[in-house]
């Protein structure tokens, strides 16, 4: 077979929610707490302990799904998804399975109508797992589970992105959508957005799908989009010597800039999905997604794209994290806790947020006290959070401002 | 009495009786000392008229159960004593936190005198499968208490505490009570939180209340019954003050004797005292109507693939990694082999090898699926037998008397000794089982099965039965 070969990627995005506490107990979600702090009963899976859905998570998730064109179901069904492994407290995962909180909505990845866009497959909702730490002791591994039983959002496309590129767009948009409905601070850098994606190639202009392989391990969304070229080169090469594509996981080495795959242990798992008996059918009633809808509504219905173009413009958009803070910080200004916002001249407001800064546009009108800000649809959420310092944001009471400066 | 003078009274029958390893071996965990310091505490509250909090109160103080010394099946989480689930691989755990059950009693004035014996995570009908060894029946020795709450029925019977609490998931209240001469009551499932009942499989387990009386059973379960917000599938519905059922008259009440539980192949002595207990509730007033649950037969197929299925996901936390027992295997993967062959015993490795096959990618639709189809069914049988005017059923508790420890190896011939209880557990519905009689010195329980949240039915019919029992001095 010769070319010209086309890519076929599918992204699977988990988002971690910004609820103040966790999915099935009341522990903190904070970030930075002492090891094992922010655990109890619950999430610790003591014997004898069940879960408690947080119906916080749920509003979060069912905003994502609208926001995304999704339609939310009133009857969705939690599942066990079994594996052992030391920072999965229970030995499985609460997530949901064959019915999802929603289906069926779409990504734009350009303005205006008619335009190009992705599929969304499905959102589900579901716990994140602890972490493993294996590089502090010699010898041993540590487990931290102030991450386990975090709300997490998995946001699956259809197969239908065509480039490395657009999936760069897809992601950047995506992570726009979830700041700008207050959804997730949606931050690759801190794990509170990760992707995984699923890759084919097929001759152009083919119907039927190739062998898929999926590509974990991926640090930002350059690196997403730089390890989609390297392995669609990879699968080009074996279907041009002839050779079949195996379908596993690869694993994204940012460092050699290559792909491996996983060792097999890593992928073959037959998880043995079941209803969670522990949890009743989540239900929501159609007045109650109404309502939700037309919230994400009327925040859709805000300038978007001309928030997104100021911050074009004032070119603090393409920076990283690390160097914005060189950039943003005139010589001699420290952030503080409690500085809240720094008004750095024409840089507009650099805030705080736990180890991150995020930018905003220069907006005279926009008073830091960020509800004229807010309106103008000029803020992104963590920055509103930061700016209003103690006081709660309005938009969702368990979140409180203080969380955050208190990293 | 006071607290201290009850609790004492109990640990001195627990010594007359031998509850411990060298008797009974109900009792696997006791802590005299706390207890008593405990009921002294009590008695000084109800004195100086404290309320739960510590605050005055102008009724009776800390006290609506009257200070009772209470024993509690080691599944279920309590401060103090150790709960280890009759368990290996939880040797020497001490839950941080308590079932909301037990929270429930102790502030009612109940005191924790001990821990039972069960068997292992209440896989057993018979309590040997323990890893403190068997326990034994207080009626004969030489025989099992039935299972799996064997040593909360055994502390019952042999006088030790009025109330112990068990656990149900497919009938271990009803069978020991039945094989101890006691009364043993399993709740509508959703009645009673299993907020610290450590988890066996989870649409199944209820927390229930062993009584030496139906009086002391209504008692135990009007304490412990209600919603709770930590429970998911707690129900949020009033609770009925079931003592009052013993007021009620059975006038009218229909009973429905289901031929399925009363197969040609039952021992006929069985039959007897289960048809002798419906002729006194006619005498007493009661319709008797034949009835028939049509799926009844499928019940312990179905038990045994739900239940191993959910076993086989609630106790993979059960690792090593972060309480429990631990053993060093090669790398993690070794350890989790060491740790859990080492950890848990023969009936609880052969159910989690069940379960998690029968979940496994390609069977599940053949096994799980179909299992859960008939569990529907069975609950439809339930359902429309109940909606054609029946109130409760009248069947056996067991289709034998207590039998000779060690008799039963064969694991599918135990598990048929649930084949009367499990089915309440697989549609949700309440149950209790009632001396009825006995055939060669052995009990016999008769069970009544109500529709769900008719519990107060339930006991009506048992508190009718065991007084008409008792007025003739037909029961002990």
């Amino acid at each position: 077979m010769a070319g010209p070969w086309e890519m076929v990627i599918g992204l699977e995005v988990h988002v971690q929610l910004l609820t103040k506490t966790k999915l099935f107990c009341p522990c903190s979600t904070a970030f930075g707490a002492p090891p094992n702090a922010n655990t109890c009963p619950v999430c610790l899976a003591l014997p004898g302990a069940l879960p408690v859905l947080n119906r916080g998570a749920v509003r979060l998730a069912a905003r994502a799904a609208y926001a995304l064109g999704c339609t939310v179901h009133e009857e969705s069904v939690f599942a066990r998804k079994n594996y052992f492994y030391p920072d999965l407290p229970k030995g499985y995962q609460i997530s949901q399975f064959d019915r999802p909180l929603a289906t069926g909505g779409f990504l734009a990845l350009e303005d205006g109508p008619g335009a190009r866009g992705v599929r969304i497959h499905r959102v589900h909702m579901e716990e994140d797992a602890g972490k493993s730490i294996h590089d502090r002791y010699p010898g041993h591994s540590a487990i931290d589970l102030n991450r386990s039983g975090t709300p997490l959002i998995e946001i699956v496309s259809e197969p239908d992105l065509r480039s490395a590129a657009d999936a760069g767009v897809y992601l950047r948009r995506l992570k726009q959508i979830l700041e700008y409905t207050e959804v997730s601070d949606a931050n690759m850098e801190e794990g509170s957005l990760r992707v995984d994606a699923n890759v084919s190639v097929r001759a152009a202009g083919a119907d039927a799908l190739g062998t898929k392989t999926e590509i974990k391990n991926m640090n930002s969304f350059s690196g997403v989009e730089r390890a989609l070229e390297v392995e669609f080169a990879r699968q080009v090469a074996l279907v041009e010597r002839g050779e079949r594509v195996v379908q596993q996981t690869m694993l994204w080495d940012a460092g050699s800039g290559t792909v491996r795959p996983a060792r097999s242990k890593e992928e073959s798992h037959d998880y043995r999905y079941f209803p969670e008996p522990d949890l009743p059918p989540l239900r929501l009633t159609s007045a109650v997604l109404a309502e939700w809808r037309e919230a994400v509504g009327a925040q859709r219905a805000e300038p978007f794209q001309q928030r997104e173009r100021a911050l074009e413009r004032s070119g603090l958009r393409s920076l990283e994290p690390r160097k914005f803070r060189e950039v943003a910080l005139a010589p001699g200004k420290q952030l503080e806790r409690g500085a809240g916002e720094i008004d750095a001249a024409n840089l507009g407001i650099v805030l705080r947020r736990e180890r991150t800064l995020f930018a905003l546009v220069p907006q005279p009108q926009a008073h830091p006290r960020c509800g004229a800000a807010r309106a103008a649809g000029t803020l992104v959420r963590g920055s509103a959070r930061d700016a209003l310092e103690h006081e709660a944001v309005e938009a969702d009471g368990r979140i409180e401002a203080h969380d955050a400066c208190e990293a | 009495m006071s607290a201290v003078a009850a609790v004492e009274a109990a640990f001195r029958r627990a010594d007359e009786v031998r509850a411990g390893p060298d008797g009974l071996n109900a009792f696997v965990h006791v802590d005299r000392e706390a207890a008593v310091a405990e009921a002294a505490e009590l008695d000084r509250m109800v004195a100086e008229r404290l309320d739960v909090a510590g605050r005055p109160t102008h009724d009776a103080g800390r006290s609506p159960l009257g200070a009772r010394p209470i024993a509690v099946k080691d599944n279920i989480a309590t401060l103090g004593l150790p709960t280890t689930c009759g368990s290996r691989i939880l040797a020497g755990y001490r839950s941080p936190y308590e079932a909301t059950v037990v929270r429930r009693l102790r502030e009612a004035g109940a005191i924790v005198i001990a821990k039972t014996n069960m068997d292992e995570f209440a896989m057993g009908s018979s309590t040997e499968q323990s890893a403190y060894g068997p326990t034994l029946n207080p009626v004969d020795r030489t025989r099992v208490p039935g299972g799996s709450s064997g040593g909360s029925a055994a502390a019952v019977a042999a006088g030790i505490v009025r109330i112990a609490l068990g656990s149900e998931t497919g009938g271990s209240v009803r069978q020991p009570a039945a094989f101890c001469g006691v009364v043993g009551v399993k709740p509508t499932y959703g009645r009673v939180s299993r907020y610290g009942l450590v988890a066996f499989a989870s649409s199944l387990d209820q927390v229930g209340v062993f009584g030496k009386t139906v009086d002391d059973a209504a008692h135990g379960l009007s304490v412990i019954a209600g919603h709770d917000e930590r429970d998911s599938t707690s129900i949020d519905l009033p609770v009925p003050d079931f003592r009052a059922a013993a007021r009620e008259s059975l006038e009218g009440l229909v009973i429905g004797r289901p031929r399925e539980y009363f197969p040609d192949t039952l021992d006929p002595r069985i039959r007897d005292v289960c048809d002798a207990a419906a002729e006194r509730l006619r005498g007493l007033g009661a319709v008797v109507r034949d009835v028939s649950l049509p799926h009844t037969s499928l019940a312990i197929p179905v038990y045994y693939i739900v239940a191993p299925a959910e076993a086989s996901s609630n106790l993979a936390r059960f690792d090593g990694v972060r309480y429990g027992l631990r053993l060093a295997g090669d790398g993690l993967t070794g350890m989790y082999e060491a740790t859990r062959s080492g950890g848990f015993g023969a009936e609880v490795t052969r159910r989690i090898l069940l379960g998690t096959y029968v979940l496994s990618a390609g069977y599940y639709d053949a096994y799980y699926r179909k299992a859960m189809a008939i569990r529907a069914l069975i609950r439809q049988d339930f359902v429309r037998v109940f909606a054609d005017g029946v109130h409760v059923l009248l069947t056996p508790t067991a289709p034998t008397t207590a039998f000779r420890l060690g008799a039963i190896s064969d694991p599918y011939e135990m598990y048929l000794s649930d084949i009367y209880t499990a089915t309440a557990n697989l549609a949700g519905i309440p149950g209790i089982s009632v001396p009825g009689g006995t055939v060669d010195g052995l009990p016999v329980g008769v069970q009544f099965l109500a529709t769900h949240f008719d519990e107060y039915r339930l006991f009506a019919a048992a508190y009718a039965l065991e007084r008409s029992l008792t007025e003739q001095g037909e029961h002990p």
